[in-house]
């Protein structure tokens, strides 16, 4: 008899919806499985057979084929062992329902019949719920992914003998897990607050202004400054993720396994700070069925990357793409995935080799040494910095000083929060949210300067030597500033402090 | 075929291993270096101060190697001078110790003339921005002056100082360690190429002689020699600044010396020439009137002299108030931002939007990104 189920294959960020065929015919008694499958999916031929014997149902002697359609791309992964079970006990006659095509399966099958965990739950539930499926059985473990799916129900289940139960006694809306309120949560690093750091001004503003304008960062300073503390405060000052992005991470860490760490669901902001030992798949992704890189685990977060200098030069250049294009595309011989990284880069270095320049009592590098170390920094990934913030080390003074140091991480935060909303507000047509992705045509539309900054601007180019690269930049760093001071208008001012985080451009100029 | 006299020279200076000592012997011996080159082999044999080697080198005579090896030296734009040379500087005749022969590439004849005033600036080769900066100042006032200034084109005060001659369109003149066709160091290439331009690279070595340590404190008596007198800008307290300071004492020179704080510790090696007696150098008109020598301006440009000599540093600072508060905290050591936020109690987007304008009108200078200076 024939029979069919529904699954889906996970590619990339999404799910594809599959449908697993089984028919049992007089013949040769062979239990074979076809369908452009992976080893992986091939294999399970082995775990069903021994799990449904193992829950009390034998398997006949019968020729059993399964089809896992369509058959022109390949399946990977072990989410359709449960689908593959199902259809089987169908064409078998074991059980009987007519609500299969509105039910979707996945899980992986152990031998003893228990359903385990499997990789992207979320996609898969997404997926399902685009199709039109009402309901959607996965592992019990992987359940909370899809609770946050609203219009679909999802079921966990522990067993395939479970599994067999909800379909026979039709109780699937009994068996759903409640769905579960989308509500964004700011519980991520609070114990480490931004008044922690002593002093500091300049580069807590610049924080503050990277994040809510969305501008990449450099910090450069002596060892022991702060650099690391700040960039660890990072995720304390970022605004809640919406609802869209959060799916968006969360559809990253469901489809890589990467759950185990974040509990269900991203709330947070993402922030990692890979090693500067990270090959360049580790960085951007790969492999052969490629998976994400740490890219794509920042998306819509923070990558953070101490000691840009001791980074593999080969590997820091293949950001340069996706610091443009906000996603990065690995192609391989029959599959092209898309994983998105849009992330705010944030980078920190010592300004010479030993660390303490320019103080020339602890520094004692020529400036040759200093220029052979600055050398090492890629021009085209530094022109895709907006910010370059000078770190100096802490003095002791500033160490035990009792002033109250305005720059919380819940007062910048506040900013921040504003200084976003104004931004979607301004942005609201223009598929853009944040300053720093403003294009051409924004730029000559928000900001528009006055005779006076145009003239501050031509006698900057002149005098300060600065690239016409950075000029947009500069512009764009001074919108997010006016934002900071709510003014509609980029003034005289705001480009004035733009220049000064631009300034480094002239140092590397006279290096390279 | 007979050699010309700067031929006869040419060879004298290159027998090979016969040093500057053993060829005073010879001169004093002989009189001239055309009698060392024309006597007899059994004179040499008899000479007691020569060993076995010097003997055979001094008796190999291949007058035709000379003359094509003197032809290609010209064709490389190499001129050799030497002390029977018209061009001979009369200054390097008065010292101890005055080489046989130098190498020049580049207008030797009109910037060694006798009565050009030189003046040699130099320091350590790992200087503070302060260093450089007063340098590279000093350098451009004389240079503007039509003053020529002596260094050593080495890293650091030597190269600031020579840089700020040639930008502002004078003549500056630098003794080598090496051969003149080799530019040591290599990233002073630019430098390298626009003195042989505007103005004269000087060597007692052959063209192709390597750097090597041994040789640069020799020259640094030529530096001394050349000049008329010496400004240190920054030594350390065992720089090798002080080898020229003896040499141009020895010479007769005089010295001068840039004051700096007691907590410099570049500045170390130069509060301590004070102290011996050294002049203190405080601004190149001083300079200029303290050694009488106003008729070595007298070529130059009037006006450009006028704002020279006008120019005070006060005179830069803003009327601003703020801006005001800011100059009178800022030095010529770097100063972050945040700290002068914290000195002067403005608030930081204020303080940015001022440095900026002060920027801008030259009236501070950032050094490293974030950090900056006054400039002077």
């Amino acid at each position: 008899m024939f029979c069919k189920s529904y699954c889906a294959a996970v590619i990339g960020v999404d799910a594809r919806i599959v449908q697993i065929e089984a028919d049992v015919n007089d013949g040769m008694p062979i239990f074979q499985m076809v369908g452009y499958l992976n080893s992986e999916v091939r294999e399970a031929k082995e775990r069903v057979r021994s799990a449904i014997k193992n829950i009390g149902w034998g398997f006949p002697a019968k020729r059993v084929t399964v089809n896992i359609s369509p058959a022109d791309f390949k399946k990977e992964g072990t989410a359709y062992d449960l689908g593959i079970a199902v259809a089987l006990l169908c064409s078998f006659g074991r059980i009987q329902c007519d609500k299969l095509d509105q039910i979707l399966f996945a899980g992986e099958l152990s031998l003893n019949g228990k359903v385990n965990s499997i990789n992207g739950v979320l996609p898969i539930v997404l997926a399902a719920k685009e199709r039109g499926f009402k309901y959607c059985i996965v592992p019990a473990c992987n359940v909370n992914e899809g609770a946050i799916v609203s219009g679909i129900k999802t079921i966990g289940t522990d067993s395939l003998q479970e599994t067999v139960d909800i379909i026979e006694k039709e109780c699937f809306d009994e068996m759903a897990v409640p769905n579960e309120e989308w509500k964004s949560n700011y519980s991520a690093c609070m114990s480490k607050d931004f008044s922690d750091i002593s002093g500091q001004p300049m580069v807590k503003r610049a924080a503050m202004l990277a994040i809510a304008g969305g501008h990449n960062m450099l910090m450069i300073g002596p060892p022991g400054s702060g650099k690391t503390m700040i960039a660890e405060r990072l995720p304390g000052i970022m605004p809640g993720l919406t609802m869209k992005e959060s799916i968006e991470v969360s559809k990253i860490y469901s489809s890589s396994g990467k759950f185990t760490e974040t509990k269900g669901f991203v709330y947070e902001r993402p922030f990692r700070a890979p090693h500067h030992s990270i090959s360049p798949a580790g960085l951007i992704g790969g492999g052969i069925s490629p998976y994400p890189g740490e890219i794509s685990y920042a998306h819509r977060g923070v990558l953070f990357m101490d000691e840009l200098t001791e980074f593999k030069r080969d590997t820091v250049e293949l950001l340069r793409t996706p610091l443009e294009k906000k996603y990065i595309e690995h192609t391989r011989n029959n599959v092209t995935i898309r994983y998105p990284s849009d992330f705010v880069l944030v980078v920190a270095m010592n300004p010479c080799p030993c660390g303490y320049y320019p103080d020339k009592s602890k520094c004692s590098c020529t400036p040759l040494q200093i220029n052979r170390y600055l050398s090492k920094l890629s021009y085209p990934l530094l022109d895709r910095i907006d910010i370059v913030s000078q770190v100096q080390s802490v003095k002791y003074a500033s160490i035990n000083s009792q002033d109250k140091d305005i720059y919380t991480t819940s007062y910048i935060r506040e900013r921040v929060n504003a200084m976003r909303s104004i931004q979607n507000k301004r942005f609201n047509n223009d598929r853009i949210t944040l300053n720093s992705e403003m294009n051409l045509f924004h730029i000559k539309k928000y900001c528009v300067l006055d005779d006076e900054c145009k003239n501050f601007m031509e006698n900057v180019f002149e005098k300060l030597s600065l690239s016409v690269r950075g000029y947009n930049k500069i512009l764009k760093v001074a919108r997010t500033i006016a934002d900071s001071e709510e003014c509609d208008n980029i003034t005289i001012n705001h480009l004035k402090e733009a220049v000064i985080y631009r300034s480094f451009d002239r140092q590397i100029k006279e290096v390279m | 075929m007979g050699l010309s006299i700067d031929e006869y020279w040419y060879w004298f200076v290159n027998i090979n291993g016969v040093g500057r000592i053993t060829r005073n012997k010879l001169l004093n011996h002989f009189g001239s270096v055309v009698e060392v080159y024309n006597c007899s082999e059994t004179v040499i044999k008899n000479m007691e101060f020569l060993n076995e080697k010097q003997k055979n080198n001094i008796l190999v005579k291949n007058s035709d190697g000379i003359k094509h090896d003197y032809l290609a030296m010209m064709k490389k734009g190499i001129s050799f001078i030497h002390q029977d040379s018209v061009d001979f500087p009369e200054k390097l005749m008065d010292i101890p110790d005055k080489p046989h022969g130098l190498y020049c590439k580049g207008e030797y004849k009109k910037i060694l003339e006798d009565n050009r005033f030189k003046v040699a600036i130099v320091g350590s080769r790992k200087c503070s921005a302060y260093g450089n900066e007063a340098a590279y100042k000093i350098g451009y006032e004389l240079g503007a002056r039509g003053i020529c200034v002596v260094s050593g084109m080495a890293r650091g005060i030597d190269g600031a100082a020579e840089k700020g001659c040639l930008n502002a369109g004078g003549n500056s003149a630098a003794v080598l360690g090496c051969g003149v066709d080799i530019c040591y160091p290599g990233d002073n290439i630019d430098l390298y190429m626009n003195i042989a331009r505007n103005g004269v690279l000087i060597s007692e070595n052959n063209p192709g002689t390597k750097p090597t340590a041994g040789l640069f404190p020799e020259r640094n008596r030529l530096i001394s020699g050349l000049a008329d007198a010496i400004i240190v800008v920054e030594a350390g307290e065992k720089s090798g600044t002080f080898i020229t300071v003896d040499m141009a004492l020895e010479q007769g020179k005089e010295v001068y010396a840039l004051p700096g704080r007691i907590t410099d510790l570049q500045s170390r090696g130069c509060n301590r020439l004070i102290k011996q007696g050294a002049q203190i150098f405080e601004s190149v008109t001083e300079f200029l009137n303290d050694m009488e020598f106003f008729q070595a301006c007298r070529g130059m440009n009037n006006e450009t002299y006028k704002m020279f000599y006008d120019m005070k540093i006060d005179e830069k600072r803003p009327k601003q108030q703020e801006q005001n508060i800011i100059y009178s905290i800022l030095d010529m050591k770097p100063k972050h931002i945040d700290d002068i936020v914290k000195e002067t109690g403005i608030a930081l987007c204020h303080v940015m939007n001022h440095l900026i304008d002060m920027e801008i009108n030259g009236i501070v200078r950032q050094t490293v990104n974030n950090y900056y200076v006054l400039n002077i």
